[in-house]
């Protein structure tokens, strides 16, 4: 999608005409303009050249985001799982949705208890922004995980799980004084390589 | 300056001016020191406020907010926490309580037990997947990682809790449970190294290394604490060490006998990880013969 001056679509309407008018738009027209929204923020996130201000574009920060794509991934992977007891599929649904977005707090509150100054749910949205690479990498190994042999597997996994980090990783480091850089780091590696580490045995 | 031929009477000036400066700065000085004095007097009082008894509620709920936890990571630094680590390897060094001066810290037990439990879920699946037989189907076994993590954040409270219970009471001085917490996590990095070794599935070199981590960690909690043995709890000193040794004992045999427990293979499928479908098989069978 072509942004032509890189402003994000409009979220809220100012003018009480047009609060009138958003609420009899359809409804396809409120869900395009969300899409748009997230699509917009992905962009930001992932492609590192979009980020002209430094990350202030996060500081309207969205929920819905993080929560498609966490849904999404803990589909893929419950699909994916065998079903040797009923219990199996539920089991990594559970697991992947609670260690989303626990991970995203604990890995939230760690930033902030090392001195970064930042909104807690700016860090959320950018953490949960940055799963999408692993949604990539899952929906590709959910469709063709049979035919490939184990190392042609990690080639995807491996690159998904970088490109997830270095997004992330840039905005956590320029949190913290450099002295702890690593110290923030550290949890969010662990992190993506908690939920690579899914997406590839599943 | 008085070279200019203006009506001034011989010196007067300069000492005037000198005296107007000199008048000055001892004023600015008495303005400083009454505002540093009242800046000191507020801070005393500030002080006090702080000692004062807090109320029920701010008792019971600070362990909830983030302020409480600030003072375990203000200090913190990637070298500390890297030297830290690398003194857990050496258990017969007794070095720790020297790093940061004994500061206690909480990001290492928060990290540390969260790569542990990534580690042990890991290796216990690839040391069953390399076990198992290749015409047998792996199940991977999610259970591992809720269980590794009730475990391991449980034995991360209790243990130190039950270690600083029995020192304080034998007349153990100078403890806190913060840092018998601190220490206690540090003391199982080396679990970490050992997780990787026992994912090759040779029940030999998994004993091996579980012994090693066992005494490493004992070690390293006994040394450390051999100080405040020696000094304090003279004689019932072995009561502590035989809680600390037990404790690693009975928590690296836990670990053998429920991840890296390869060794039962189910009579039906030839898998280890198919115990379940075993018992529905039972069930099943017993119900058939009912009707």
């Amino acid at each position: 999608m072509e942004y032509s001056n890189q402003r994000p679509p409009q979220n809220y309407s100012q003018m009480d005409d047009q609060k009138t008018l958003d609420l009899e738009e359809s409804v396809s027209e409120t869900i395009m303009r969300d899409l748009r929204m997230i699509a917009f923020k992905l962009k930001y996130v992932l492609i590192p050249k979009e980020q002209e201000d430094n990350g202030k574009e996060l500081r309207n920060w969205d929920l819905w985001g993080p929560l498609i794509f966490c849904l999404v991934l803990a589909m893929t992977l419950s699909f994916k799982a065998e079903s040797t007891t009923t219990s199996t599929k539920s089991d990594v649904f559970a697991i992947i949705f609670v260690l989303i977005w626990v991970g995203a707090f604990i890995v939230t509150l760690n930033a902030q208890l090392l001195g970064g100054k930042v909104s807690f749910f700016q860090s959320v949205c950018l953490l949960g922004y940055c799963v999408f690479p692993i949604n990539i990498e899952a929906i590709i190994i959910a469709f063709f995980g049979s035919y490939l042999p184990f190392v042609v597997k990690l080639i995807p996994v491996l690159l998904c799980f970088a490109w997830s980090a270095y997004s992330s990783v840039g905005f956590m480091a320029s949190l913290v004084p450099p002295h702890k850089k690593k110290l923030a780091v550290y949890p969010v590696f662990l992190f993506y390589l908690f939920l690579s580490w899914f997406s590839l045995i599943v | 300056m008085s070279s200019n031929g203006s009506a001034l009477k011989g010196s007067a000036p300069p000492p005037d001016l000198a005296k107007q400066v000199l008048a000055q700065k001892l004023a600015q000085q008495i303005v400083n020191q009454i505002v540093s004095d009242d800046v000191i007097d507020d801070k005393i009082e500030e002080e006090e406020n702080q000692n004062k008894e807090p109320t029920c509620c701010q008792m019971f709920c600070a362990p909830f907010t983030l302020k409480y936890y600030q003072p375990f990571f203000n200090d913190l630094t990637t070298k500390v926490i890297a030297q830290k680590l690398w003194a857990s390897f050496f258990p017969f060094k007794a070095t720790f309580f020297e790093i940061q001066d004994g500061k206690a810290d909480l990001y290492g037990p928060v990290w540390i037990y969260a790569t542990l439990v990534f580690s042990v879920a890991a290796a216990g699946n690839i040391s069953g997947y390399l076990a198992t037989p290749s015409n047998i189907a792996f199940h991977y076994n999610f259970d591992f990682i809720p269980t590794a993590s009730s475990l391991l954040f449980g034995i991360a409270l209790l243990v130190p809790f039950a270690i600083y219970m029995v020192m304080k009471m034998l007349g153990g001085r100078h403890l806190h449970l913060s840092s018998v917490i601190c220490i206690y996590a540090y003391a199982q990095t080396c679990i970490i190294p050992v997780c990787i070794v026992c994912s090759i599935p040779n029940p030999q070199l998994q004993w091996g290394a579980l012994i090693y981590a066992m005494i490493n960690s004992s070690l390293f909690l006994i040394v450390n604490y051999w100080g405040e043995l020696e000094k304090n709890i003279q004689a019932k000193k072995h009561i502590v060490i035989w809680l600390i040794a037990g404790c690693q004992v009975v928590l690296l045999l836990l670990f053998k006998m429920y991840f890296f427990l390869y060794v039962y293979t189910n009579p039906y499928t030839g898998s280890r990880f198919d115990q379940l479908t075993k018992i529905d098989r039972i069930d099943h069978s017993f119900l058939h013969h009912q009707h």
